[in-house]
């Protein structure tokens, strides 16, 4: 009973609640961890110190209907606590060290005692003796152990799908309602305006307006004007016809030369497929590689099919012609930079 | 991830292309003007189409356009008078619901849905615009 002792100089009420309902096996494992606990304590933290002893009280004075497993995990805790207890008698200065050490080792649970410390007004009043509601308010995970609570397990389960931020930014407003509508009302909120930061970016000139309305309408304008401009380029292809159908036998051609390219690896085919753009429009190079990538489209007409298994049998080819697109002037560095910057713009996902 | 922008990217220059090739065959140029603005909105949808095929059916609204594109012999009138109708009238203001009816697929998304689909769409638009400035680019020069 010497650990409960001292433990009885830090927090009375626990021990009261021990001897109101005794329980027998607590006490021998208390006894039992008296003769073993002087191994390192500094490992055991406060909050867990808190966490676990708090239990094994409730579980002595709620119910008996523990099952033999959960005794013995609440025997764990217990020791665990009981020798931070012990710890803290011995040596009052290390306290402070081990304080620390929590900081670093359990960030995790910290997440999770935030949550508990949001609810706490809610289990204060339905426990029945709320002396130490601090104490009372970690209680909650081993009470959801027991199943007493069946609101409880439900929001535990849904909150850790949020994002860690959210859960630094729903407790930061700590007075604030906690019930599950208006805690997925913010998280609703959270999130569009994370899309707005990104639509943000993504829009030029969207990042100098302010508020959400003008943003919206610059995004609007946007994708209109980029509609626009995919009707207007239409209009011109409509028109430009007979070039054209020279392109496509140019990008015939092209495919020819492509797959021997695919032979390097993918790290020297990024800028190869940069520096050919300039002589010929991006378009080509990289429809090659979707030819070489994917030739399971079962959607290839007949002639392009047909140019592509021939594409494999020239490998000797290429050689010239991929000198020749190497050298670039300066006005195609800058399309070819042009192109590297739509490159990043268009990465999906 | 590189590989994946860059499969959408060649999917729809292949698609577009290889829809453009097809679409000259038949319809050779003209000097005529109704002929011409056939073309156009053939190479216009052409283009939406491939685009919405390259994204594949992942997102709404490449879903939404890859429906209109197919159901648009039942109604194509409507569309073309709605489409017209819309584009005159809006009005500059900040609605998420002038959005929704930009985005195809859009009216029936929440609005965290909604930005998020729009987000994408004009990267596809982008990327589209872009392919298809370097074609026009190609065969004026």
């Amino acid at each position: 009973m010497a650990a409960f002792s001292s433990y009885n100089q830090h927090h009375p009420f626990l021990i009261d609640s021990v001897v109101l309902h005794p329980n027998s096996s607590i006490i021998k494992i208390c006894e039992e961890l008296k003769n073993a606990n002087n191994t390192c304590f500094s490992q055991f933290s406060r909050p867990e110190f808190r966490q676990d002893i708090v239990p094994i009280n409730l579980g002595v004075r709620q119910n008996r209907c523990l099952d033999q497993s959960t005794k013995v995990s609440l025997s764990n805790n217990e020791s665990n606590s009981l020798m931070s207890i012990k710890n803290k008698n011995s040596m009052e200065s290390s306290s402070v060290s081990d304080k620390y050490e929590r900081s670093e080792q359990v960030s995790g649970q910290k997440v999770t005692s935030m949550v508990e410390k949001k609810r706490k007004p809610r289990i204060m009043k339905s426990s029945s003796n709320s002396a130490h509601s601090k104490d009372m308010r970690e209680v909650k995970l081993k009470k959801q152990k027991n199943s007493e609570y069946k609101k409880q397990p439900r929001e535990e389960k849904k909150l850790p799908e949020e994002d860690p931020k959210g859960y630094i930014h729903v407790r930061a407003r700590r007075g604030q309602a906690t019930d599950s509508h208006s805690l997925a009302e913010r998280v609703r909120r959270e999130k569009i305006s994370e899309r707005m930061k990104a639509l943000q970016a993504l829009v030029p000139g969207c990042d100098k307006v302010t508020g959400k309305a003008l943003m919206l309408d610059e995004i609007i304008n946007y994708v209109q004007s980029l509609q626009n401009q995919v009707e207007f380029l239409s209009m011109k292809l409509a028109s430009v016809n007979p070039m054209f159908y020279d392109f496509g036998l140019d990008l015939d051609a092209f495919m020819v030369v492509r797959p021997d390219q695919s032979l390097n690896s993918l790290s020297s085919q990024v800028p190869t497929v940069q520096q050919c753009s300039p002589t010929q429009p991006p378009v080509i190079p990289e429809r090659n590689t979707s030819l070489t990538a994917a030739n399971c489209y079962s959607l290839l007409d007949s002639s392009s099919s047909l140019l592509f298994q021939q594409a494999h049998m020239p490998n000797t080819l290429p050689q010239g012609n991929g000198q020749l697109l190497w050298d670039v002037d300066d006005q195609r560095q800058k399309f070819i930079n042009e192109t590297g910057f739509s490159n990043n713009l268009c990465s999906f996902h | 991830m590189p590989s994946n922008h860059n499969s959408i990217k060649t999917r729809f220059t292949y698609r577009f292309a290889r829809s453009l090739k097809k679409l000259n065959k038949n319809r050779p140029a003209s000097q005529s003007m109704k002929e011409t603005y056939r073309r156009y909105h053939m190479i216009r949808v052409a283009s939406y189409a491939s685009m919405a095929s390259a994204v594949g059916p992942k997102r709404a609204w490449s879903r939404a356009v890859l429906w209109k594109i197919r159901n648009r012999t039942l109604h194509r009138t409507l569309m073309k008078k709605s489409r017209i109708h819309v584009l005159r009238t809006r009005k500059v203001s900040g609605n998420p619901n002038d959005l929704r009816k930009l985005v195809p697929g859009g009216e029936g998304m929440d609005f965290c849905r909604l930005l998020n689909e729009t987000a994408h769409y004009i990267k596809c638009l982008r990327t589209q615009v872009q392919i298809m400035k370097n074609i026009v680019d190609h065969c004026s020069n």
